[in-house]
């Protein structure tokens, strides 16, 4: 197959290539059926980027994907603080407004601290009934000396995750947040309308409509 | 009866078209089926002190029968009519060999009856839409799959053009990958694998049964009736090497979107996802495809019965692709999974996209092989509607179940209180369901009747153009 390179928006293929596929096009009949040649129409191109983008934007950043214990660790050293404990305490508030009120509080604290979990707990808010629930397992779990990364909140649950990449019993890499996933996503994405622009672009022109009268 | 004589008779002695009219019948009787067992399943979960006390005919034990006959008797063997007739006739030459297509015949209907009568026995994989037993997976995928694939890719080899056409690149990858899907997604059965393992690879399986055999064929049969009875040229060959390849790519790989809740690792899942709303890709261009070709002739949805099954069911790929590329994101998964939702849309898969499709298929291709037209156009008619009717009804019931459901779910409702609440759908459900079974009895009559005394169809015109001569 020859290939040109000089106007790729334009044709892939030679233009003797491009003529004998245009005279087969025109003068065989598949079984009474005929093809057009024309482009992708523009609107369906908008939405064809409108639908990666889409599909990126839905999943990322992750919505759902479940949270480790590190990113409620620090919850966990503020909830016992004597400010939060006096919040909790105030016998002048109901307790779901005493609930809302030092969650707030923590909720403020953490906020003045840069921390790498920032972005993931405004994704997977945490309730001061799931805290108080989940508080004594997340200290145990750390005075264990576990890597608090590894472990996932299921409900009531804190479950190992078993998806690091583990040596001797060592993990020598961890799963990003963001995940692989993601990744191998964009490439799969950029690869395949690589190949299908160098497909499409091997036909005759667009410019080029056959004429039907020859072969029906 | 007379079609087990073929079985042993010389490749030229048989009737060109014999074995895509077989497949025709025997889909319509499998067809009909399927879908009076799913009217007794339905009717078990609208009246539950119906037929008790019987463990055959408990609901969890017919539910798998249900599926596997629409799916391996009606669904696949339209499909097969559909290779036979129009593989043949966009190659401008005859089928590569009727005689394997008539034994191809029997080894399908043997093999049906074999694993369903196994599996209402109760001998089961328990893997959801892989439920057969694994010798019975080895027989569709050897003795009735692998011989239609030969037959396909042979008659396309031996084609009287330059070109191939559209739908039969989609015919031939297809029976090509359902092999592949057979083997590799019976491998839980065939080596024992457990745990996620097995859940990856049978839903793996299950999303690629539907995604690279049922989605591509149907709208490949689609890519033929529409052109060819509108006589319009398809719109774009450009555009069906995007919907081709998207399908290829993106169909094949969301597997574990299945499975969002799943230990599963979170790379796999958000791969899945993203690739799940890509499937958006074909389906666009696959309707973009269909509705520019349909232009100038959109009298013909109303005037011709083939135009339209073929083109509601390529209507119906709208709300599908969009229901299928959005619902399995966990933005939206995580309310509506394992509800009557998830029912509804695959009901919108194979009761109708699939289904609208394979019917104009099977309706138009056996009006062609036999030269006669339709015995009754009126009762055609009465199927259509029945078949659309009723299928909306279960569709739109199932869907409203489905969303209570969720709510029941998320918000810790007691179940008997969720059973209660959609008790009036699944009435629904079954009067649907019900419809749809009593219009294809009526549908099977009508082809019988077509066979034995419709109107001839005079050399050189075709069933469309004489469709309302009297």
């Amino acid at each position: 197959m020859g290939l040109r390179l000089d106007r790729p928006l334009y044709s892939l293929t030679t233009h003797d290539e491009n003529l004998s596929a245009q005279h087969i096009w025109e003068y065989e009949s598949l079984g009474g059926i005929k093809e057009n040649n024309n482009p992708v129409p523009a609107p369906i191109a908008v939405l064809l980027v409108l639908i990666v983008t889409t599909a990126f934007m839905l999943t990322f950043p992750l919505w759902g994907q479940r949270p480790t214990a590190a990113i409620y660790s620090d919850y966990v050293d503020l909830l016992k603080s004597p400010e939060v404990q006096q919040v909790l305490d105030n016998k002048d508030l109901t307790p779901y407004q005493s609930d809302a009120q030092a969650m707030k509080l923590i909720e403020d604290r953490l906020s003045h601290f840069p921390s790498p979990y920032a972005f993931q707990r405004k994704q997977h808010i945490m309730t001061m009934d799931h805290l108080r629930y989940l508080a004594p397992k997340i200290t145990k779990l750390r005075e264990s000396g576990a890597d608090m990364e590894q472990y996932s909140i299921i409900g009531p649950n804190i479950v190992r995750q078993n998806f690091f990449r583990l040596v001797d019993g060592k993990i020598v890499a961890k799963q990003p947040w963001w995940d692989a996933g993601y990744t191998i996503d964009i490439f799969y994405v950029i690869y395949f309308f690589a190949v299908v622009f160098c497909l499409i672009k091997g036909l005759p022109p667009t410019s080029w409509e056959p004429d039907h009268t020859k072969a029906h | 009866m007379g079609a087990f004589k073929y079985l042993f008779g010389k490749e030229e002695e048989i009737p060109q078209g014999t074995a895509a009219i077989l497949f025709g019948f025997g889909s319509i009787v499998w067809f009909i089926i399927g879908t009076g067992l799913g009217s007794f399943n339905a009717a078990k979960l609208a009246f539950p002190d119906f037929v008790t006390g019987n463990y055959a005919f408990a609901f969890g034990h017919m539910r798998q029968v249900h599926v596997m006959t629409v799916i391996f008797g009606w669904i696949w063997g339209a499909f097969c009519m559909a290779f036979m007739y129009i593989t043949p006739a966009l190659g401008n030459t005859k089928l590569w060999s009727e005689k394997l297509g008539v034994w191809n015949v029997l080894t399908w209907n043997v093999g049906l009856a074999l694993g369903l009568s196994t599996l209402w026995c109760g001998m089961t994989s328990g893997r959801e839409y892989s439920d057969f037993i694994w010798p019975i997976d080895l027989w569709i995928a050897f003795l009735i799959v692998l011989p239609t694939g030969i037959n396909v890719w042979m008659t396309i080899i031996n084609r009287r053009t330059q070109g191939i056409y559209t739908t039969n690149w989609f015919f031939a990858a297809a029976s090509f990958m359902t092999i592949i899907v057979f083997l590799i997604g019976n491998l839980p059965e065939f080596f024992h694998l457990t745990g996620l393992n097995e859940a990856y690879m049978t839903w793996w399986f299950a999303h690629n049964i539907l995604g690279l055999l049922i989605t591509p064929v149907a709208a490949a049969i689609s890519y033929y009736i529409i052109p060819k009875i509108t006589g319009n040229p398809l719109y774009s060959h450009r555009v069906g090497h995007l919907h081709f390849w998207s399908l290829v790519v993106f169909y094949s790989t969301p597997a574990a979107h299945h499975l969002m809740g799943s230990p599963l690792p979170e790379w796999l899942k958000s791969f899945a996802s993203v690739e799940g709303v890509l499937i958006l890709i074909p389906a666009m261009a696959f309707v973009c495809n269909i509705t520019l070709t349909m232009q100038g002739r959109w009298r013909m949805f109303v005037e011709n019965i083939e135009i339209r099954y073929a083109a509601t069911s390529s209507l119906l790929a709208i709300p599908l692709n969009m229901q299928g590329g959005f619902q399995q994101t966990r933005a939206i998964n995580w309310y509506v999974h394992g509800t009557g939702w998830i029912v509804a849309h695959d009901h919108l898969a194979l009761l109708g996209f699939s289904t609208f499709a394979e019917v104009s298929a099977v309706v138009y291709g056996m009006q062609t092989l036999m030269k006669r037209k339709l015995w009754s156009y009126s009762l055609q008619n009465f199927h259509y509607w029945m078949l659309l009717v009723g299928f909306g009804i279960y569709w739109t019931t199932m869907t409203i179940a489905g969303l209570i459901q969720g709510a029941g779910k998320v918000f810790e409702v007691p179940y008997i209180d969720v059973v209660i609440a959609e008790h009036p759908y699944m009435i629904g459900r079954w009067f649907g369901g019900t419809m749809v079974f009593i219009g294809n009895i009526v549908w099977l009559y009508n082809m019988y009747m077509t066979a034995k005394s419709g109107a001839e169809v005079p050399e050189g015109l075709l069933p469309q153009e004489i469709a309302y001569d009297r």
